[in-house]
């Protein structure tokens, strides 16, 4: 094999290992997503009804405008829907999903291991 | 590209040297893999060639994609030694079938990259293009095996071993790829 064929190969390695990483495992949130998702969890704990500008201004951290794009992006994940209110069609509440639920759960479970561990 | 016997003698030397190490490591993961397939999915196996699960088939695209015919006669290798001797009439039988276990991807492969007009460095390969050579890795696989094991009395019907070969192939390249994103999500994370 001469140099520029060992080229092709480790390119041909790097976008098959790239292509691999598209196969969907278990959501992967960057770190704005899970602050904003744990914001959400705190909200949905003590059983308020959370809306989408509510859920913008959750964070003083986060400005609204990233806030709204990372709750689409949520909600692309499977993590969170959209309830639209029932007396006022132009509010949508951010409700969990099944998904979002395996995740505390797995989250939980993560947590008490640690603890165990120490 | 200058012509390989135009190259210096050293690198040709390192190339062949590169190629033989990476041809042994690709037989010896179809080894490995096909040691534990055979160790965990026993219970599903559905003849002595055939089985509902099949770890190696994910050997024989990914290694084809990379290293084309380096990988050929890796996987032609892995497949004689994992060949069992004494279930064939004479040895041409293992020598056959361990070719067609070899060149079926290679097949593959040359048919999809031209169908999805890839270049030759898989630049902008995707998930669905790399399901697409999945699928078509394990036809090209399924179709010339069961031709053949009909041709020699294996098999009473060219059909009866197409679905659960074609499942065995394709399921086992899934876990196989499954587990290397994992792997690779947590324990190589992507730059940010």
């Amino acid at each position: 094999m001469t140099n520029s064929k060992n080229s092709i190969v480790y390119l041909r390695f790097l976008n098959l290992i790239q292509a691999i990483r598209q196969i969907p495992t278990f959501p992967d949130l960057d770190p704005v997503e899970e602050r904003l998702l744990n914001l959400l969890a705190a909200g949905w704990h003590l059983g308020k009804n959370i809306s989408v500008l509510e859920a913008m201004g959750l964070s003083t951290e986060i400005s609204a405008t990233t806030a709204h794009r990372r709750l689409k992006t949520l909600t692309k994940k499977g993590m969170i829907a959209l309830d639209v209110d029932k007396v006022d069609s132009r509010v949508k509440y951010v409700v969990p999903t099944e998904l979002a639920a395996t995740y505390f759960t797995s989250m939980g479970q993560a947590l008490e291991r640690a603890q165990h561990t120490d | 590209m200058p012509p390989l016997t135009n190259a210096p003698r050293q690198t040709r030397v390192v190339g062949w040297v590169f190629s033989t190490v990476a041809a042994l490591a690709v037989g010896i993961a179809w080894i490995l893999l096909f040691k534990l397939n055979q160790t965990i999915f026993t219970s599903v196996g559905f003849s002595t060639h055939i089985a509902w699960i099949f770890l190696p088939a994910a050997i024989r695209m990914v290694s084809v994609m990379v290293l084309e015919w380096v990988a050929v006669a890796g996987l032609f290798l892995g497949a004689l030694v994992t060949s069992d001797p004494t279930d064939y009439s004479h040895f041409a039988d293992a020598i056959v079938l361990s070719g067609m276990s070899a060149l079926g991807p290679m097949l593959a492969f040359l048919l999809c990259t031209r169908w999805l007009k890839l270049p030759d460095s898989l630049e902008g390969l995707n998930l669905n293009q790399l399901t697409i050579f999945g699928l078509v890795g394990a036809l090209c696989n399924v179709i010339p095996h069961n031709i053949y094991f009909y041709i020699t009395d294996r098999m009473k019907t060219p059909f009866s071993g197409v679905t659960p070969m074609f499942v065995g192939d394709v399921s086992g390249t899934l876990i196989v790829l499954y587990l290397a994103a994992l792997i690779l999500k947590y324990c190589v994370p992507k730059q940010r």
